[in-house]
């Protein structure tokens, strides 16, 4: 009995037990996942089912790229008109990244440790055989192509200068373009639709075929050409037949060929199509009739020439177009040699950039009479802003040459004309003429005309010019603003080219004897240098795997943080909130304790009543009080000030109401014991009480404290530029600009409500204290 | 020091006291005194962008236009027709009792008729106010009548009156349902929200405070039962319970808002477990008020019980030892003891709760990214109302208005708690 009494009894703590920690889960619940959330990355944020892992925590991480091969990838070359062929085409020999292979992360963007780059194969060609001999291999194949792609086909392949040009365009065409020539919403449709025609075309010349006049029999024909005009003609009926049954049965196949992963029909994929296809030339009627006939008869000739050139000829071409890929594909396999290698570059750190960008600064000597400023503005502003902060400082000594010159107008539109004026010029003009004419010209008069030449009077330019002499009311004016500009064009250029240079160079460590260097575009992007043209990693895998030290994976770690503390001025607001919670909080104490002291320990006129009206306004919202305060602090000239956010809360009535209860509860002997010793009231109440009341101190000013800094709605009325914002209304305004970056959310949320969270763990019985005493007054 | 009274001391005692009152009477003075009157007057005044130098006095006009609704029936006949439910659930509540009494009267015989039959009359009498107003005062007389036969019903209602009022308020929404009333006040709020901002937003503001108090209130008790309880870890769970109501609003409701996304949110991950289909919580107007309350019960639950746990604690143990010795069980104690012993800390945390609630604003601005709800103003709050008049549209005088009205609700909460409170209080602290 007692232990059935026992057994229940420890089930009903089981149970209590269990009550209270899912009440804790829940509790707890929303914080644990704010802190998983906010070490996530980014790609992990919005994951179904949600997860409570990051792969931030990993040594390495693997990377799904993208590789892509030059600038023209994207472009759909039946959309375009020859003269925008000629245009590409032109743009594409000068292309300079001939040599580059860029692989575009398509993953989180990763911003240190050590990068390999995996390429299966790694094989460039010995010997490049010469284009006309290699092309010649194919000559035969593109001469009979589908009428559509021959025209594109050979206004590619205009003008093509070597073999690697040849391939790159070729693979450009038939792999990569926006709608290949291979691509799985290219070919089938192209070849069913040329098949549907086909079908049409039959439907309606079938009959006429079996009826052509040449295989009527004429009075004149002997037996045997009657006798062989009636099996040509049966032979007729059974390729019409026979065709039009296996052109429809192909069709219903090709819708198979659209469905799958790759953009582009695999090698087995075209094998069988071409097979399928050319399954169709069985039904030539010209060799039907020559093996069955045993010679082809010349009476039909017309007939034949028609059924070849109409129905023949068309699948023909595209046969031939599949076998040209395949035999350029296999031409340019067999060229190749070598195995799979793997680059090892390590990406730079901030300090590291830094450095670097000093060091070519100081060697830089076109620079070197900025060299102070922008070394200072890397210092102040980092590697990332120091162009644009560069850029400020000349627009100002640019702003101070308006002044001095007695420049009257607007600064800011004369300097927009400027720059727009300059970059055209930049733009248009080659540098060295530019520099030419400068040296050559001595006043605004020369320049401009010296300019308007070389822009070859072009009437929009010429403008511009115009509207900038103009603006700038003075041809002197006019004359030097545009020389200084040119010349900080140039440096802005150069510094400009250096920063990003350095930014996006890598250190190498292990490099293969294909590849010459390797830059990191912000993480986002890979671009791979070769030795070689890029034509040859056409077939090459990618795989790319970033390895984090210890030290680098607890960067990665916190990553979210920084982002969402550089995002935003929190420094600011984090200062704003401390200052802000700590002055109130003092103010506070010391306003709330002076009351409480005459409330408790003095006898005056009005106590009773002012202390009822004092507890009274503990009835008022703050809410029901904006629009006044508000007002009035307009009136005061407080808005965006810390006066705002400080005066009106100084005192708070439930804290003068704690102090009186407990100040009351000190014996009057106190009192007067110091009186004795000669102590002021002043002293009594600073020296004695509140020494005494240390708990209710505590209590009222933690209190006050965690209000202060949560405080929202009167902060976010009170405050209009970002410098006077505090946490929970920074926190707000940066939540609606990032939106559903809810990682660096989740950041910015963790390190706001910290600071109150380990206040709160250490000094939580005086707050439970205090919350507790508010239900037993 | 009160012995002897020496004028010029006490004269020179009311000074330095004055001083050390001197700073906390200023700041009173500007903020929170001058503003009481100053926003009294304002609400007479019409004052917005267009009169910012010349503010015109308009009476009563701001409050007019707050309440300025189109229903097609008058409130007159709503609060008739809401009075005579009152009554009547009153009325059946005390039939219930007799019948709990196993005790017969007449008196039960047609209370009860009445509301069978209610289905049937009231569509008679909420046609018009004259009808409704002889109803009322029909039951009105009946319910005088019967109050000298039903004497110890009527005592008991008055007893229990937690409990009596919400029988009553069940009552009520039954009688509601099965009578197909369709003129009362929750009718008429219904139709009426939908032409008034004001109105619509104290509809969602007392939805939300029907929703978050009581269920707040009824986890803090529990919570603060168990962890009244000897328990391994107690400061911990306590600590745990309270950390919400610390941390600010903003960042919470912005990890909330995470919680709530209807594609990737923890809430609906846990639901789907459940085989519940996601919800869309934050862009569903019916979902808006339950979500905010969601997030507010979270944050307070934890101060609630503090709360709680000081006024069981603050229980003598004598009652407890002396129920263990008449052989009470949990359930016993906890209904004989401990509930009417925390009574007057209930009813402090629920007064206390609804003024909270009535002042909700920071949990939609940030949850509905500073829009009132995801649309159809269904997150529109009384202070998210005074906000936006006051700071988007700068109606100085409409906002001020508004915020007068609140303070009147909030004032009348305050008073019932101050009177109430004054009569029950059972214990000192």
């Amino acid at each position: 009995m007692t232990g059935l009494n026992q057994g229940a009894k420890l089930l009903g703590q089981v149970f209590v037990y269990l009550l209270v920690l899912s009440g804790v889960a829940v509790m707890l619940l929303p914080f644990a996942w704010m802190l998983v959330t906010s070490f996530k990355l980014p790609s992990e944020v919005e994951k179904w089912p949600p997860q409570w892992t990051t792969e931030n925590l990993f040594s390495h991480r693997n990377l799904k790229t993208v590789p892509s091969f030059g600038a023209a990838r994207s472009i759909d070359f039946s959309a375009l008109s020859f003269k925008e062929f000629l245009n590409l085409l032109s743009f594409r020999s000068e292309d300079s990244s001939k040599n580059v292979v860029v692989l575009k992360v398509d993953d989180d963007p990763v911003r240190r440790g050590e990068i390999h780059i995996k390429i299966e194969p790694n094989d460039v060609p010995h010997v490049v055989p010469p284009l006309s001999k290699f092309r010649s291999n194919f000559a035969t194949y593109e001469r009979e192509l589908p009428r559509d792609v021959a025209q594109v086909y050979d206004n590619v392949m205009q003008n093509v200068s070597s073999t690697e040009d040849f391939l790159d365009r070729f693979f450009e065409l038939f792999l990569f373009s926006k709608k290949p020539f291979m691509g799985r919403d290219f070919l089938p449709e192209e070849v069913s639709m040329e098949l549907g025609g086909l079908k049409k075309l039959l439907e309606r010349y079938g009959e006429k075929l079996v009826a052509h006049p040449s295989l009527r029999s004429k009075s004149s024909d002997g037996s045997e050409v009657v006798e062989a005009k009636q099996r040509v003609r049966k032979l007729v009926e059974e390729s019409v037949s026979g065709l039009e049954s296996e052109l429809e049965e192909l069709m219903l196949t090709l819708d198979d060929y659209k469905k799958g992963l790759n953009p582009t029909l695999s090698a087995a994929e075209l094998a069988n199509l071409r097979t399928e296809l050319q399954g169709l030339l069985e039904w030539n009627l010209r060799h039907r009739v020559e093996k069955e006939v045993g010679y082809v008869p010349d009476f039909a000739e017309s007939l034949f020439n028609f059924y070849e050139s109409r129905f023949m000829a068309p699948i023909r071409a595209w046969v031939n177009l599949i076998e040209l890929f395949q035999q350029v594909w296999d031409s340019y396999k067999a060229l190749q040699k070598g195995s799979a290698a793997e680059i090892v570059v390590r990406l730079k750190t901030p300090e590291e950039v830094r450095q670097e960008i000093v060091n070519a600064v100081e060697k830089e000597v076109s620079l070197s009479h900025d060299k102070t400023l922008i070394l200072t503005l890397l210092e102040v502003a980092g590697p990332g802003k120091v162009v644009d902060r560069y850029i400020g400082e000349l627009n100002k000594r640019l702003f101070t040459l308006m002044d001095q010159s007695g420049f009257h107008g607007d600064r800011q539109a004369l300097l927009v004309t400027l720059n727009d004026l300059v970059s055209n010029v930049r733009e248009f003009v080659s540098v060295s003429d530019v520099d030419k004419l400068i040296g050559v010209a001595r006043t605004w008069k020369e320049l401009e005309d010296g300019l308007t030449k070389l822009l070859k009077g072009d009437p929009l330019l010429v403008s511009k010019i115009e509207k900038f002499k103009n603006t700038a009311q003075y041809e002197q004016l006019a004359h030097q603003l545009f020389l200084i500009k040119w010349q900080q064009s140039k440096d802005i250029q150069k510094l400009s080219k250096l920063v990003t240079d350095t930014r996006n160079s890598t250190v190498p460590i292990n490099l293969p004897n294909t590849v010459k260097n390797v830059r990191c575009v912000g993480g986002e992007s890979f671009e791979i240098e070769s030795n070689y043209h890029r034509v040859w990693f056409y077939d090459s895998k990618f795989s790319v795997e970033a390895r984090f030290t210890p030290g680098e994976v607890f960067l990665n770690f916190f990553q979210n943080y920084v982002d969402a503390w550089k995002a935003a001025p929190f420094g600011r607001y984090y200062i704003n909130t401390v200052f802000v919670a700590t002055i109130t909080t003092v103010l506070e104490v010391i306003i709330a304790a002076m009351a409480a002291f005459a409330f408790a320990k003095l006898d005056f006129f009005g106590r009773d009543f002012l202390f009822t009206l004092y507890l009274a306004t503990m009835m008022v919202p703050g809410e029901v009080l904006l629009v006044p305060n508000y007002i009035t602090l307009t009136k005061f000239g407080w808005i965006d000030t810390y006066y705002a956010l400080i005066v009106p809360w100084v005192v708070q009535v439930f804290a003068i109401f704690l102090m009186r209860q407990h100040f009351k509860t000190l014996p009057d002997e106190l009192f007067d014991a110091a009186k004795i010793d000669g102590a002021s009231k002043w002293r009594f109440l600073w020296t004695v009480v509140l020494p005494l009341s240390k708990p209710v101190v505590i209590t009222s000013a933690l209190l006050k404290f965690v209000g202060s800094w949560n405080a929202f709605l009167w902060v976010l009325i009170v405050t209009k530029s970002p410098e006077m914002r505090t946490l929970p209304v920074g926190l707000q305004t940066f939540s609606s600009e990032v939106g559903t970056l809810y990682n660096q959310l989740m950041a910015a949320s963790t390190f706001s409500m910290l600071p109150v969270i380990l206040l709160f763990l250490f000094t939580q019985r005086y707050f439970i204290r205090g919350i507790a005493r508010t239900g037993l007054k | 020091m009160r012995h002897r009274r020496n004028l010029k001391r006490y004269a020179l005692e009311s000074l330095k006291a004055y001083l050390f009152l001197l700073p906390s009477l200023v700041v009173l003075s500007i903020f929170v005194f001058w503003p009481i009157g100053f926003s009294l007057v304002l609400s007479f005044f019409r004052w917005d962008f267009r009169h910012q130098r010349n503010p015109i006095f308009i009476g009563w006009e701001n409050y007019r236009q707050l309440f300025e609704v189109e229903s097609p029936f008058s409130f007159l006949l709503a609060l008739l027709v809401t009075l005579s439910l009152i009554i009547l659930s009153i009325l059946t509540v005390i039939a219930l009792y007799q019948l709990f009494r196993k005790k017969v009267s007449v008196w039960l015989f047609a209370f009860l008729v009445l509301f069978v039959v209610s289905r049937f009359y009231f569509s008679i009498f909420e046609r018009n106010v004259y009808l409704s107003l002889l109803m009322v005062m029909g039951l009105a007389f009946l319910a005088w009548l019967s109050k000298k036969d039903l004497e110890p019903e009527w005592s008991v209602l008055k007893g229990s009156a937690l409990g009596s009022t919400f029988l009553v308020l069940v009552l009520f929404l039954i009688l509601r349902y099965y009578a197909h009333v369709s003129r009362d006040i929750i009718s008429y709020l219904v139709v009426v929200k939908e032409s008034s901002l004001f109105v619509k937003a104290i509809w969602n503001t007392i939805y939300y405070v029907i929703l978050s108090t009581p269920t707040t209130i009824f986890l803090a008790l529990g919570i603060a039962l168990l962890l009244n309880r000897p328990l391994k870890l107690r400061a911990f769970y306590r600590t745990a319970y309270f950390i919400p109501f610390v941390t600010s609003v903003v960042a919470i409701s912005l990890v909330w808002k995470w919680i709530f996304n209807d594609e990737f949110g923890l809430l609906n991950y846990f639901l789907s477990w459940f085989g519940i289909e996601k919800v869309a919580w934050l862009k569903d107007e019916r979902w808006t008020i339950p979500t905010i309350a969601i997030v507010s019960i979270w944050k307070m639950v934890g101060y609630d019980a503090v709360i709680f746990l000081a006024g069981l604690q603050n229980i003598d143990k004598f009652y407890y030892e002396a129920a263990d010795v008449d052989g009470a069980n949990n359930l016993q104690k906890f209904f004989y003891i401990t509930w009417p012993l925390l009574s007057p800390t209930t009813f402090f945390v629920l007064i206390v709760s609804m003024i909270g609630a009535f002042k909700v604003f920071t949990q939609v601005y940030v949850l509905y990214e500073g829009l009132p709800g995801p649309y159809g103003n269904s997150g529109l709050t009384m202070v998210y109302y005074i906000f936006d008049t006051f700071y988007q549209k700068q109606r100085m005088g409409l906002a001020s208005a508004a915020a007068y009205v609140l303070f009147a609700i909030i004032l009348v909460l305050t008073l019932i708690q101050f009177r109430v409170g004054q009569k029950r209080v059972q214990y000192v602290g």
